[in-house]
C-alpha cells in the first residue's frame, strides 16, 4: 500500500529534475514567429523541412570573415560567448551584453519587434548579409534547446 | 491499473507542475555578474599612482588645470623676499578653488529609458545629448550606415524620434558649465566622437594607454568602466574608480 505513495514522491522529486533544465518552453509569441518563418523557408527552399537545433547550433558558432577591405572574423559567439547563456561584452565597445537565452534573461525573445530588429542588424554585422528563414529558425530552435 | 495507483501519479503530477516551470528566476541569479562593489572591493589605489594621480590632480599639481585660468607670474620682489611661503598659500588656496569649481561644474543630462537608450545604448554607451554640439549629431545621425565602420541604420520613426532628442539636448543648447567648458574647446570642427574633443582629451591625458587596453575598460568611448555614475550623467572626479 505505501509502495504507491513511495512512487508518488519519487515521480514528484525526480521527474521534474529531467526536464527543468532540458529546454526552454517557447511563448505562443515565439511559435508563431517560427511558424512565419516556416512559411517564409519552404518559399525559399522548396526542400525545406522543419528546423533544427543542430544545424542552429553550428550556424551559432560559425565564423564568417570580412572582405580585404575590412577583414574580421566573426560569429554569433563573438558577442554572445560560447553559452547563450552567459553574460558578455560587446567585442568592438566593450559594452555588456546580457544573456541571449531566455531561460536566463527573460525579457529576450518577448517582442517581435526585437527579434526582427536585432536580427536585422546582427545579421548584418556578423555576415555581412540578411539571414535566410531557415537559419533564423534553426537559431530560435537552437537556443530554445537549451 | 489499480485506481490507488492511478491517484497516486495523479497526484505526483499535480505536484511536480510548478517545478516543472522554468526557473527563471533561480537560474538569473546563478549567472548574475559579481556587482560593481564586489569588483573594486579588492584596493583600486594602488597600481602605477594612476588612481592617485588623477584624484590628485587639483591638488598637488594645480597648474595642470590651470589651463582655463590667467596664471599669476611671480612677481620682482616675490623671487627674493618670503616668495615661497605665500607660493604655498597660494597653492592651497588654489586647491580649495579647484576642488569647490570642480563640484559646480556640474554633470550632464541624464539618459532616460527611451528610444535613444534602447537603440543606440544596446550597443555602447549611451552618450548624453550634450556631450556633443548640434551640429555633430546631425552629422552623426546622417550616415549611420557607416557609424565607426558598422551599419547602424534605424528605421524611421525611431530615427527622428533619436534626432530630435539628440539636437535639442545637444551640448550648444546647455547651461551647464562643465559642457559650456567643453563646447567652448571646440573651435570649427565637427567631431563626431567625444573622444576627439579637446576638453575631453586634456581631462584623459594622464591616463595611459595601458590603462584603457584592460580588458575591464576596453575602450575610451566605455565611460562608464571607470565613471561608475556615468550613466546619471555624473563625470566627477568624486565617482571614478578604475578597475584592473
Amino acid at each position: 500500500m505505501y509502495r504507491h505513495w513511495l512512487l508518488a514522491l519519487l515521480l514528484t522529486f525526480f521527474i521534474p529534475a529531467s526536464f527543468t533544465f532540458a529546454f526552454t518552453p517557447k511563448s505562443p509569441l515565439v511559435e508563431k514567429f517560427q511558424q512565419k518563418l516556416n512559411k517564409q523557408a519552404k518559399k525559399e527552399d522548396p526542400n525545406f523541412s522543419g528546423f533544427s537545433a543542430e544545424r542552429g547550433k553550428k550556424f551559432y558558432q560559425t565564423e564568417y570573415s570580412g572582405n580585404k577591405k575590412k577583414p574580421f572574423v566573426r560569429s554569433c559567439a563573438t558577442c554572445h560567448t560560447d553559452d547563450p547563456m552567459n553574460r558578455s561584452k560587446h567585442v568592438v565597445t566593450g559594452k555588456k551584453i546580457d544573456p541571449l537565452s531566455p531561460k536566463v534573461n527573460r525579457k529576450r525573445f518577448s517582442k517581435e519587434k526585437k527579434i526582427k530588429k536585432w536580427f536585422r542588424r546582427n545579421c548584418k554585422w556578423t555576415l555581412k548579409r540578411q539571414c535566410t528563414a531557415q537559419e533564423k529558425g534553426d537559431f530560435i530552435e537552437y537556443i530554445f534547446s537549451l | 491499473m489499480k485506481k490507488r495507483t492511478l491517484f497516486a501519479l495523479c497526484f505526483a503530477f499535480a505536484l511536480s507542475a510548478p517545478f516543472a516551470q522554468p526557473q527563471l528566476a533561480t537560474a538569473e541569479e546563478g549567472h548574475k555578474d559579481p556587482s560593481i562593489a564586489d569588483r573594486f572591493s579588492s584596493d583600486p589605489m594602488p597600481e602605477e599612482h594612476e588612481e592617485a594621480s588623477l584624484k590628485d590632480r587639483f591638488s598637488t599639481k594645480p597648474m595642470e588645470n590651470n589651463a582655463l585660468k590667467p596664471k599669476k607670474e611671480p612677481g620682482f620682489f616675490d623671487r627674493f623676499f618670503g616668495g615661497s611661503h605665500e607660493d604655498e598659500d597660494m597653492r592651497e588656496r588654489q586647491e580649495r578653488e579647484e576642488e569647490e569649481a570642480e563640484q559646480r561644474l556640474g554633470g550632464m543630462l541624464p539618459v532616460q529609458k527611451g528610444v535613444y537608450s534602447e537603440e543606440c545604448g544596446s550597443c555602447h554607451f549611451a552618450f548624453q545629448a550634450d556631450l556633443l554640439p548640434e551640429r555633430s549629431w546631425k552629422k552623426l545621425l546622417g550616415d549611420l550606415q557607416h557609424h565607426f565602420g558598422e551599419d547602424a541604420t534605424l528605421e524611421g520613426a525611431h530615427l527622428e524620434e533619436v534626432t530630435t532628442y539628440l539636437t535639442t539636448n545637444a551640448g550648444d543648447h546647455s547651461k551647464s558649465p562643465r559642457v559650456s567648458r567643453m563646447m567652448s574647446s571646440i573651435n570649427k570642427e565637427t567631431p563626431i566622437k567625444v573622444t576627439d574633443i579637446p576638453y575631453f582629451k586634456k581631462e584623459h591625458s594622464r591616463v595611459k594607454a595601458s590603462t584603457i587596453k584592460r580588458e575591464a575598460i576596453h575602450s575610451l568611448s566605455n565611460c562608464s568602466a571607470c565613471h561608475t555614475t556615468a550613466a546619471e550623467g555624473e563625470f566627477g572626479e568624486d565617482g571614478i574608480r578604475i578597475p584592473r
